[in-house]
């Protein structure tokens, strides 16, 4: 069942045009990721959702209630801010109780939420603390307390582990998720990071420019991309321009740079002989080696890039200035640029790209 | 020669170590300058309060407590003084009453051009503070704005004599000198909440008037307490207003003073009138402060 249903809404700031009719279903106790380059819309689309904004166009269904006009605080959601947005006149206590005051809970029963909720993101001891007493990790958590302690059906988080070091936020995805699962409400999550909204969705969707231009579970986004846009900002990718030169039902057979006359599974719109296709393949599905296979094809290292745990080499083939990214993990050799290696694939490897 | 080379070295290495000795260093020539203006008179002041007046530029030059026995035990005094701090109470509280609002709007309801609306704000205050309370004498008098419009309308049938020479003309017209120096401070700290918080406690279900005695009357005690601050002190001060417009009712503590050093001729009695309002001041003004301090502390 649909959850969240955003019925192509489009939202306007004068001449920018934030949010361009976008429509995006979301499922109950879904991790759904909102991926995209800064000022893409990202946060624009998640205001609309909490009630800060209000569509131009379009409507925004959630829990099956219809939300144009309803104000942020009758929504049955929660935020957690960029900027965390604690009260700095308030203790941790205090900020995370803030929502409950109208609930008509006894003291005793919010006492008892609160502890129960600072226990949940693992700040308990911190009760008295004031927000510039706190980390920003501690920040972070204390602002997602005080958004689970209203019970929300859909908690809505904008960027929250942007403000934290790479060891930190790693940690946090981990405990993130794990309390998703934990609690089992809908999270909408805004990043630009591509690995974190990799790791973390169940379903994530790359926006760009106001527009969504794909929607799909982390593995399809990555392995089958459909534009050039999402290819290029997921990760790093080979992109070739190749010639269609016979079609049949089940695949393409096209006559790329480097690779030459490959066989395509064809699962896009109709394409025409003759006609140019963009193509990609990630550089972890080719391998590269010392020594020919029977169908590796031969090329030059140009220049190789260490990164820890997987190198990078840049090759072009002896006949082409077009160049190509293979990684390759634990690598123990370090060729010399210059030197003739050969590199290989599974052609399941290559997508063509829809547009 | 190498003795005062030693010591010029030691020196500055001192210097350059402390770094609140070059802060005072570079602070002394106006630190000069507040000895000269502040510290020296304030001196001759206390020393001036502790001699008897025997003649016109004459004194007794025998130190006595005589002055401000006079000061504390007077009834006049007394009552000039309670009438002082009550009229600028009132003064700072309408004040302040008056300029939130005004504030308000700015920092949160205009988007373009705030400067110019804090500028066009505080136009008027930028004529002489004499003509201020002189345009006031013109609007509360027998003859004036108020009373020749009311007789026109046939409200009243002879002018109302209520309306100057009391305390409140006193308190309207000291309100409207001061309303400048309430708003900068308090648009200032309203300016500097975060819009974030305001959107996160709506998100928690607070209403906007919830929300605005919850978060934004809290975060902008700051500014409205330097305001009150701002505007308590020189108008508990001020004789110019009272002079003009309060008539005998609202004679306050200030025009004693101004009294006691031109006609009355006592000006020990005079400078332990200043030092006292000062001292009384003082006190109210520490006392005001450590209780917001706690009261802000302490919002829930
Ligand atoms: N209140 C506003 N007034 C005018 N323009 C706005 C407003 N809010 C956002 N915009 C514009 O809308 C576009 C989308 O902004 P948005 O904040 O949604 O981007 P974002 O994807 O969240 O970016 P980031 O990753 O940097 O946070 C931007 O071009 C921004 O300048
Ligand atoms: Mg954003």
């Amino acid at each position: 069942m649909d959850h969240i249903k955003i019925l192509s809404v489009s939202k306007c700031f004068g001449e920018v045009i934030a949010v361009n009719d976008v429509s995006i279903n979301i499922k109950k106790g879904e991790f759904f990721s909102l991926l995209g380059p800064s000022g893409c819309g990202k946060t624009t689309l998640l205001r609309l959702l909490a009630g800060f904004e209000m569509p131009d166009k379009g409507e925004i269904i959630i829990d099956g209630i219809e939300m144009n006009g309803v104000p942020p605080h009758q929504r049955p959601t929660n935020m957690v801010f960029q900027s965390y947005a604690i009260f700095p006149h308030l203790d941790v206590t205090a900020n995370v109780a803030y929502g409950l005051r109208k609930s008509g809970l006894s003291k005793a029963q919010i006492t008892q939420r609160v502890t129960e909720a600072l226990e949940l993101v693992k700040l308990s001891g911190y009760e008295a603390r004031k927000s510039n007493e706190l980390s920003g990790g501690q920040r972070q958590r204390v602002a997602l307390a005080r958004a689970l302690i209203m019970r929300p059906k859909v908690l809505l988080l904008d960027e929250p582990l942007g403000a934290l070091d790479k060891k930190l936020r790693e940690e946090m995805q981990i405990e993130l998720r794990t309390l998703q699962e934990q609690i089992g409400i809908t999270f909408v999550f805004v990043t630009h990071d591509q690995e974190e909204a990799l790791t973390m969705s169940d379903r994530m969707a790359v926006m760009g420019d106001g527009i969504i231009q794909q929607v799909g579970t982390p593995r399809e986004i990555y392995e089958q991309p459909v534009s050039r846009t999402v290819a290029t900002f997921i990760g790093n990718i080979n992109l070739l321009e190749g010639i269609v030169l016979s079609r049949s039902s089940a695949a393409l057979s096209v006559e790329l740079p480097i690779f030459g006359k490959v066989e395509i599974r064809n699962s896009g719109p109709g394409r025409a002989v003759g006609e140019t296709v963009s193509c990609v393949i990630r550089p972890e599905n080719l391998s590269i080696g010392a020594s020919p296979t029977d169908s590796s094809i031969g090329v030059i290292l140009q220049r190789s890039a260490y990164f820890g745990k997987s190198t990078y080499f840049i090759v072009r083939a002896e006949d082409s200035s077009i160049e190509i990214t293979v990684s390759m993990q634990n690598s123990r050799v370090a060729p010399q640029a210059g030197s003739h290696l050969w590199i290989s694939w599974d052609s399941s490897d290559l997508v063509i790209l829809d547009e | 020669m190498n003795i005062y080379h030693k010591t010029t070295q030691k020196l500055r290495r001192k210097l350059q170590r402390s770094e609140s000795l070059k802060g005072y260093l570079l602070l002394s020539p106006t630190i000069l300058v507040m000895a000269g203006i502040m510290l020296i008179p304030f001196i001759g002041m206390i020393i001036l309060s502790l001699w008897t007046q025997i003649g016109y530029a004459k004194f007794d030059t025998t130190l006595t407590l005589n002055n401000f026995i006079v000061v504390f035990t007077n009834e006049m005094y007394r009552v000039l003084f309670s009438r002082s701090l009550v009229v600028s109470a009132m003064t700072t509280f309408l004040t302040v009453l008056l300029a939130y609002p005004m504030a308000y709007f700015v920092a949160f309801h205009v988007q373009r051009r705030k400067l110019l609306w804090i500028i066009l704000m505080t136009l008027p205050f930028w004529t002489s503070y004499l003509l201020r309370v002189f345009a006031w004498k013109v609007i509360l008098g027998y003859n004036g704005v108020i009373n020749s419009g009311l007789l026109w309308l046939g409200i009243i049938n002879e002018p109302i004599t209520l309306l100057l020479y009391n305390p409140s003309a006193v308190i309207i017209t000291l309100t409207h000198a001061w309303a400048a120096f309430a708003i900068l401070p308090i648009y200032v700290s309203l300016e500097k909440i975060d819009r974030s918080l305001l959107e996160a406690a709506t998100d928690l279900g607070d209403s906007p008037l919830a929300r605005f005695f919850r978060i934004t009357l809290p975060l902008s005690l700051p500014g409205v307490v330097a305001a009150t601050v701002l505007i308590f002190i020189p108008t508990v001060g001020d004789y110019v207003t009272p002079s003009l417009v309060g008539g005998s009712d609202g004679y306050m503590i200030a025009n004693a003073i101004q009294f006691q050093f031109g006609r009355g001729s006592n000006w020990p009695l005079g400078a332990a009138l200043s030092l006292s309002s000062m001292a009384v001041v003082t006190v109210i003004t520490i006392v005001y402060f450590l209780v917001s301090k706690t009261l802000t502390q302490n919002i829930r």
